[in-house]
């Protein structure tokens, strides 16, 4: 193999990926490269609970003597990444960001890293997040792009090490706005699958019936790419949806020449004038590209769909932690203790009100897409607030958050005085991911806000 | 919202002695809680509408799509 120096800098998976499978770079340069950019950064922005380099390192050398025997696993083969720290991973500890079980080790690996380890993908460690993937408890975890800004969460060290080029992609989940709102505020790409597309066993639930599993990446070709490895059935996850994943790599390039996108007439407003120029110039290039741009009224039930999310998150949150909360509520932080005290509080039939609503709600919002493919609005309001203790708004996810539909950000531009990145939100009927990832990847051949990346300092 | 408004919803849904909570909660949560109670029970659901979250069993196509 070549001793050439890995540009983990600006590297995309896709790009690492053709390295080793033409052998230019080796599974184990690639780890090391991505082990000694952590060494060197993360001191700054503190987006890794544990770094597991000797476990890297060793899975990094089997995947180079399978590679010289021929043995090539796939894209995946050899690619470093993180994962948020709530997926269980065998004999490490997995604290989902709270001090309830901080010696919790999990015997087995959650079933997508099982399917990552399958295809050859190398875990570097874990990542920080909010206290059992809540608004509360953010963890100390610095925006790349302004240390004094936070990264968001509540997957903060997913967005802030994949920024910082510590990964190639990482692992987050969403209950709320915890995927899409790190990534935008991080300039990054990800996806949001439908509910049920990718595997929730083995991942510390917040709300079973609203959690999504998905990947923080660079690129829209990067999501796909990932997205092939960890999607389809598992009898293990009872929501789990009981049918192949389509080859999504396949359908980058699928015509988009007159497809339709919504563009909601209320509700997602953006709240700064570097976000709203950003999406107008974003909605040109859509444009451009031969999508045809429509505006859309957003079903009459919004409010009490947003409502009745709140009181299922909170409700099922405290069933799962019923036990521990009531037996040791001291060791909750005060945010996720109101919502835990909340969720006891709610009355059985109002939970039930709630999930009939989100049933309403969904069945409403499905009648948008008879007219449009797509609903295309800016992934949050502002971009990253100042400090680390308010993770920012999810707002503008939930919506698709609660009924389950696939949403995606991709990056669209800055804020330029606080320099942060800026995104815009795709969001489709279930299981078009392979569309939503087609214009992402298609509007990133015209742009290239993707390829920008922060510039740290590196430490003595 | 006012403490006698808290007591009566607690005193309502009789969830606060029946779990013996280990702490009040919050009165601006609390106000935001109830508000959301009423707005939920102000919105007209259809008679057919479940909460199919419960169906049970794995979902398949056309199944998941009420899966939220």
């Amino acid at each position: 193999m070549d001793n050439m120096k890995v540009p983990v800098e600006t590297l995309t998976l896709t790009q690492a990926s053709a390295l080793i499978r033409t052998k230019a770079v080796s599974p184990v340069e690639l780890t090391a490269a991505y082990l000694e950019r952590i060494e060197l950064l993360d001191g700054q922005v503190k987006a890794w609970v544990c770094v597991v380099a000797e476990q890297a390192l060793a899975t990094a050398r089997r995947l180079e003597d399978a590679l010289m025997r021929g043995e090539y696993l796939g894209p995946l083969h050899g690619i470093p990444y993180g994962a948020k720290d709530l997926f269980y991973t065998a004999g490490l500890p997995t604290t989902a960001g709270s001090q309830v079980r901080p010696d919790f080790v999990p015997k087995d690996n959650a079933t997508v890293i099982e399917r990552l380890e399958a295809a050859g993908a190398v875990l570097l460690g874990k990542t920080t997040m909010t206290e059992y993937a809540f608004r509360g408890g953010a963890p100390a975890t610095r925006n790349p792009w302004n240390l004094n800004h936070t990264p968001g969460g509540s997957s903060s060290g997913s967005a802030a090490g994949l920024a910082a080029s510590m990964a190639l992609f990482t692992l987050g989940t969403q209950t709320l706005g915890s995927l899409l709102r790190p990534a935008a505020y991080n300039g990054l790409t990800c996806l949001k699958a439908t509910y049920g597309r990718i595997s929730r066993h083995g991942v510390i639930p917040a709300s079973w019936s609203l959690d999504h599993v998905g990947a923080l990446t660079r690129t829209a070709e990067d999501s796909a790419l990932v997205l092939e490895a960890m999607a389809g059935y598992d009898q293990q996850d009872p929501t789990s949806l009981n049918e192949p994943a389509p080859r999504y790599v396949a359908r980058l390039s699928q015509p988009l020449k007159g497809r339709v996108a919504g563009v909601p007439t209320s509700f997602f407003e953006p709240q700064e004038e570097a976000v709203a120029q950003a999406q107008q110039a974003a909605l040109g290039v859509l444009q451009d590209l031969g999508l045809q741009l429509v505006p859309v009224d957003l079903p009459a039930c919004l409010p009490e769909s947003l409502a009745a999310h709140v009181l299922v998150m909170q409700a099922e949150a405290a069933a799962y932690h019923q036990e521990r909360f009531l037996a040791a509520p001291g060791k909750f932080g005060p945010h996720l203790r109101q919502q835990l005290a909340l969720g006891c509080l709610t009355p059985a039939v109002d939970y039930l009100r709630a999930q009939r609503i989100r049933h309403v709600f969904k069945a409403e919002f499905m009648k948008l897409f008879a007219e449009v493919d797509v609903i295309v609005t800016p992934t949050t309001p502002t971009v990253a607030p100042a400090g680390l203790a308010n993770t920012g708004d999810p707002a503008f996810n939930g919506p698709f958050t609660n009924i389950g539909l696939p949403a995606m950000t991709v990056p669209i531009g800055f804020e330029t005085k606080a320099n942060l990145p800026i995104g815009m939100q795709l969001a489709s009927a279930p299981e078009a991911e392979d569309l939503l990832l087609a214009i992402g990847h298609q509007y990133q051949l015209a742009t290239d806000w993707h390829a920008r990346r922060p510039r740290l300092a590196k430490q003595a | 919202m006012k403490q006698s408004h808290i007591a009566a919803f607690e005193k309502d849904v009789l969830a606060a002695s029946l779990y013996r909570l280990p702490l009040a909660v919050d009165e601006e949560e609390a106000r935001k809680f109830v508000l959301a109670i009423q707005l939920l029970r102000s919105c007209r659901v259809p008679e057919e509408a479940e909460p199919t979250l419960l169906k049970g069993g794995v979902a398949r196509r056309g199944q998941h799509e009420s899966a939220g």
